[in-house]
């Protein structure tokens, strides 16, 4: 990922914008009564919950044209994110209804309630991202941000819903600042217990780090390669390999003209270590490793 | 693909959750999460008057506010798509240096005319703590209009330019500079250095080998490789390796169909030339023969089906 926030800030805002005119379009079908009502606000929940999650899973692999991982976190944010829209605001309006003795007392506490059902379903969309990677520190890092949206979002609804007396604006002002909140506070936890990386050093992806986390990573020009180099030139389908061992990574090559390098010479295969320089077609990479 | 494909070709074992925290093997898998999902949601079903309370997201809509839904939506995938591609474009690059030593920040350094050594590069982008084993008043760079300059004049030589030993060099946009434990990319809004680099690499066969500068000599006698027909052009065997097939990435591209992708190659062995079939499907022959591989000898007829090249070592046949 890019260490760059404004970018991300956007995308945030786009994704937030999507799911209110998604929300409000079910309401209007609500009210002219296609939808029962009572199910209004558990099937808001589900459908926001469920865009936000699949838009944030979406997002890494559509950034760097992976396709598969972007399916994956399509599906499984999508997943997540709609059980756990579904389940924060059918528990909410479960204790309203059921236990209103301890609402009834204070009015803040109604407010910390219908906020808390915010961080489940950030922690839920953090949950997802780590199941779409398959790894202990992705799901860590995941569950991680998700607390800390969470947190932070839940704690702006008070004022934004207490402030904007306009329900239509109100949702919409918070939904967007809430999934805004979420895709900078990914960008910001991004770095955190990664091992292995490279990055990259030439063009298209300039800046970008690409994160080895798998046994094998697949460089080459092909739609299904991990790192997809196909805007590069001189670039093979399935070029090289990237294989894990116990000390680190090792490149092998896997096309037949010999236009994989490990600092500027020719390999057949090469254990890589810190600071080495990939050179795969024209495409140019550093390997790094995490300090020990 | 549908969901439940997806999920099947996750593993069943699962994965430890926050093992780095917890011992306990702990494991979650996608088809347990599931089911538990399915049970809360049977339980919520059970009681069905919670879902008749009240707060935000149950207000009634204004009818005024119908208009914006359709142009909000639009708008928020258009923004999402321009937020991707203002994410990707390249900003123009400076002239520079750019150190991107690992576990530091990368920094740049904007290179003027009046810099004469690298000694304000590296106290500009070198903490206190990163080595730097060299005399850096020695290394002078000379800045031009069409490139840079660097030369190292100390006794030994102390710089990797691209990882390897160099004195001088004229630098090139994306070279890598190692110096003790910094390492430096030269970065330059021209290419024109590379775009020539590449021109005269993908039409080099064809072209009539230069003198060698280590002998100043001409090369005379260059091994090539002669078309029948007298329409094409001859193509000479510089490299060690050669390889031939329609895919653009061979030195030798016939333009035919019965031509495969990796159709074969000719290697440099002790002096003679070795012919290698890579499993073409139409075959390479030699005078006639299908081969597998064959060192080659004065005057051979090669041909790829239609095709047909003959091989001199003096670069004349007729």
């Amino acid at each position: 990922m890019k260490k760059k926030f404004f970018p991300y800030l956007i995308f945030g805002i786009a994704t937030g914008i999507i799911a209110w005119a998604c929300q409000e379009f079910l309401f209007i079908l609500i009210k002219d009564g296609v939808i029962p009502s009572f199910l209004q606000s558990v099937l808001s929940g589900t459908l926001l919950g469920a865009i936000i999650g699949a838009i944030i899973g979406r997002l890494e692999g559509f950034i760097v044209y992976n396709k598969p991982q972007a399916l994956r976190g399509t599906v499984i944010g999508g997943f997540f994110g709609g059980i756990s829209g579904l389940f924060s605001f059918y528990l909410v309006d479960y204790i309203q209804q059921h236990l209103p003795s301890m609402v009834a007392g204070n009015t803040y506490y109604l407010d910390f309630l219908l906020a808390s059902r915010w961080t489940i379903i950030s922690v839920f969309i953090g949950i997802s991202i780590g199941i779409r990677d398959q790894k202990n520190h992705r799901f860590a890092r995941g569950v991680l941000s998700g607390i800390i949206s969470g947190l932070i979002g839940s704690g702006l609804s008070i004022p934004i819903f207490s402030e904007i007396q306009d329900p239509f604006w109100a949702r919409g002002v918070y939904i967007v600042s809430f999934v805004a909140i979420i895709a900078i506070v990914l960008v910001l936890t991004s770095t955190f217990g990664r091992k292995e990386w490279i990055k990259a050093l030439n063009g298209k992806y300039e800046g970008i780090d690409f994160e080895l986390t798998q046994d094998i990573h697949l460089l080459g020009s092909q739609i299904d390669d991990d790192i997809n180099l196909s805007s590069y030139q001189n670039v093979n389908r399935t070029h090289a390999k990237l294989l894990k061992y116990y000390t680190g990574y090792s490149l092998v090559d896997n096309d037949p003209f010999g236009q994989t390098f490990v600092n500027y010479r020719s390999i057949k295969e090469q254990p890589l270590k810190n600071g080495d320089i990939l050179k795969i077609g024209n495409a140019i990479f550093q390997y790094c490793k995490k300090a020990s | 693909m549908p969901f439940f494909n997806i999920v099947k070709k996750l593993p069943k074992n699962g994965f430890d959750i926050l093992s780095l925290c917890f011992t306990s093997n702990f494991t979650i898998s996608m088809n347990t999460s599931i089911k538990l999902c399915l049970v809360t949601i049977v339980l919520m079903l059970t009681q069905v008057s919670t879902l008749l309370a009240d707060n935000y997201f149950k207000h009634s809509v204004n009818e005024d506010t119908v208009i914006l839904i359709v142009p909000l939506f639009i708008g928020g995938i258009f923004l999402f798509l321009f937020s991707k591609i203002w994410f990707m474009t390249k900003r123009e690059k400076r002239h520079g240096f750019l150190s991107i030593t690992t576990h530091r920040p990368q920094r740049f350094f904007p290179l003027d005319s009046n810099v004469k050594n690298m000694e304000p590069i590296v106290s500009a982008l070198a903490d206190e703590q990163t080595n730097v084993y060299s005399n850096l008043s020695k290394l002078t760079l000379s800045v031009k209009s069409t490139g840079v300059f660097l030369e190292d004049k100390n006794y030994k030589i102390s710089i990797l330019i691209n990882r390897r030993r160099s004195r001088r060099c004229f630098l090139n946009d994306g070279d890598i500079i190692d110096m003790g434990e910094l390492t430096l990319i030269y970065q330059c809004p021209r290419k024109k250095n590379a775009k020539q680099e590449q021109k005269t690499s993908t039409t080099s066969g064809h072209l009539i080998p230069r003198a060698r500068r280590a002998h100043a000599k001409l090369l005379k006698n260059c091994p090539t490789l002669v078309p029948v027909d007298t329409r094409k052009k001859t193509f000479y065997l510089t490299k060690n390796v050669t390889h031939i097939g329609r895919s653009e990435m061979n030195d030798l591209i016939p333009k035919s169909k019965s031509v495969s992708l990796m159709h074969s190659k000719i290697e440099r062995v002790g002096g003679r030339f070795k012919l290698v079939d890579l499993n073409s499907s139409n075959g390479t022959f030699v005078n006639g023969r299908r081969i597998d591989s064959k060192l080659l000898k004065e005057k051979d007829e090669i041909s790829f089906e239609s095709i047909k090249y003959i091989f001199t070592t003096t670069g004349r046949i007729r």
